[in-house]
């Protein structure tokens, strides 16, 4: 049987770049605390120099996620509502328990950059923060987890996906700005142990995206057509790019390239690609989709106002804007820390 | 104001934020309670829809409904089965899900369940973040373009309250839809749902839909909307769609 809309109305969808942003930078948060918490946890010697730098990228990332989710609000003066309404929502609002997690996070942070600055043990108070650290990636899973309506989303694996994923790119950020940084005050920097941390957690993600897709698959008529459409339609960006990012990283895991500084950027950057292209494609791959009326939807991004391309790069300013200041107040100590 | 007092203004409020309370329905206000003994529903009968969209222009008329946005629509398709080419209309609404999942996501409270089975939104509450919009299932709310909060069908609640049938109801030329109570067995549309076999959209969901058709089990139940060569004539032409996001 064929079937043909001849009068219909249009969908409205809502959640676009800044959601995209919102999410990968909530990853990277987490991603960049997980450098500094195999010292300061686990105990390994190798990532004792860049224990604070990472801590203060974890920080600066925390921070622009706000500004992202109050940008992508339609009433934004309502900001506040949030804090005196819709508490008994808690257990079934990923929003809900986000804003606790973003509130509780910074303090921990900070507590635990003061003892590390000042030599205390901090495994206790280190562990309470990975924990934290790690539940901000999985409660921006969570949001598009919950949502009954888009079938592409509503899969319990994206919360551990979107950690496992997000890890890269915090990790990838983190490399990227120390590289950068050590050019500028001319400081030798072991860059290589962020290429073995970010392969272990692309596994841990491929592992996961397997189990995804092979569960989706077994799914009803409807969810395979779906997929097959995302597949076809996102080829590019899914195969392609994805795992030509992967490719890059690999190389400098396991050839001599990883010596040379040009290569050593490209595997950085593919890490941040590699972490925001796949938040970009579940998000609009789910937003794309039909869900009773019929017809799949294409984006295109506005430059400027709310949600667009310019609000997305505005956030990036704050976040460089906040690392130069917190840079120049912790100089002493981050020097101090990288030297040795 | 002194230490004392910044301190004591800080731990009432806290403790107001944490008392897990949703503001509005915690105050038994009846407009958030609605009518304990009953529970609302809708029935539509496909055999008697003709398509006028009489039901869509009350509806606008009634809620001061945007241009170009819509609470309710009636979706008119053409079908073809064989050598057989026929028509069918779709109207469709908010279903008022007894487990809406628009409600549990809402991270301010702003979308609450009535007790008489009403799911409304309280705009002065709600910060459009658009959760709910992405918890539909059905694609039934919208962020209203001059409240800038999110939308939907109420059943014209402000109606009920006052003992008058939904807009959409009352206007609707044919009598597809039928508006009552559940609870009270001698109603119209209990007396209907007990004599006819009646189905609802997306069954598979769990969501428990408050809006039931008569003769929805028929082609229209077979288009699968994601199918690649669905066509939707009426998109290609549509200029209300969103300027980011487009119709293929």
């Amino acid at each position: 049987m064929s079937a043909v809309v001849l009068e219909g109305f249009s969908v409205q969808r809502t959640w676009a770049l800044d959601v995209v942003n919102d999410f990968f930078i909530a990853g990277a948060s987490f991603g960049a605390f997980l450098c500094a918490s195999l010292y300061l946890v686990f105990g390994l010697k190798n990532y004792k120099n860049i224990a604070l730098f990472s801590m203060i990228i974890s920080f600066v990332c925390l921070c622009a996620i706000p500004f992202n989710l109050i940008d992508d609000l339609k009433q934004p003066s309502r900001v506040f509502e949030i804090f005196l309404n819709g508490w008994g929502n808690l257990s079934t609002s990923a929003m809900k328990i986000g804003i606790i997690l973003l509130i509780t996070y910074p303090i921990l942070l900070i507590l635990l950059a003061y003892k590390h600055i000042n030599n205390k043990n901090t495994k206790k108070l280190g562990i309470i923060t990975l924990i934290v650290s790690f539940c901000i990636p999985l409660y921006t899973g969570y949001i598009l987890g919950t949502s009954v309506g888009v079938s592409f989303w509503n899969t319990p694996v994206l919360p551990l996906l979107f950690a496992a994923n997000g890890g890269v790119g915090g990790v990838g950020i983190c490399a990227l700005v120390l590289f950068v940084y050590s050019k500028i005050i001319n400081y030798k920097i072991n860059l290589f142990i962020f290429i073995r941390l970010a392969s272990a957690l692309i596994v841990c993600d491929l592992l996961l995206r397997l189990f995804w897709f092979s569960f989706m698959l077994g799914f009803n008529k409807e969810i395979k057509e779906l997929y097959q459409y995302v597949f076809m339609a996102r080829f590019y960006e899914i195969f392609i790019l994805e795992f030509c990012l992967i490719f890059i990283i690999l190389i400098n895991l396991f050839t001599r390239l990883k010596n040379n500084q040009f290569f050593l950027l490209l595997a950085f950057l593919s890490m941040i690609i590699y972490s925001f292209s796949f938040k970009f494609n579940v998000v609009f791959a789910g937003n794309s989709m039909p869900k009773i009326m019929s017809g799949f939807l294409t984006y295109t991004p506005k430059i400027l106002g709310s949600d667009s391309l310019g609000s997305v790069f505005g956030n990036w300013l704050i976040c460089i804007s906040l690392f130069c200041l917190l840079v120049s107040i912790l100089e002493k100590q981050i020097k101090g820390e990288l030297s040795e | 104001m002194n230490r004392r007092v910044f301190i004591t203004t800080t731990l009432a409020s806290s403790s107001y934020a944490f008392s897990l309370k949703n503001n509005g329905i915690d105050k038994k206000d009846k407009r958030y309670i609605g009518d304990r003994k009953k529970r609302y529903a809708m029935l539509i009968d496909l055999r008697k829809c003709i398509g006028c969209q009489a039901c869509t222009a009350a509806c606008i008329n009634e809620n001061q409904v945007p241009h170009e946005q819509f609470r309710t629509f009636v979706t008119e398709y053409e079908l073809s089965k064989s050598d057989e080419v026929f028509k069918a209309f779709l109207p469709e609404l908010c279903n008022h899900c007894e487990n809406p999942p628009c409600v549990s996501v809402c991270p301010t409270g702003a979308t609450f369940k009535r007790e008489d089975g009403i799911v409304l939104v309280d705009n002065e509450i709600c910060w459009g973040c658009s959760y709910c919009v992405n918890a539909c299932p059905y694609d039934k709310r919208f962020i209203n373009k001059n409240t800038k909060v999110a939308d939907k069908c109420t059943f014209c609640v402000h109606l009920i309250d006052n003992n008058e049938l939904p807009a959409c109801v009352q206007t609707c030329v044919g009598r597809a839809r039928i508006f009552g109570d559940l609870n009270d067995s001698s109603s119209e549309i209990s007396q209907i749902l007990k004599d006819y076999p009646t189905s609802v959209l997306k069954q598979n969901f769990g969501t428990k839909p408050q809006v039931f058709y008569i003769n929805l089990d028929n082609e229209l139940n077979e288009i699968n909307p994601n199918h690649k060569m669905f066509q939707d004539i009426s998109k290609e032409f549509d200029l209300a769609l969103e300027e980011e996001w487009r119709i293929k």
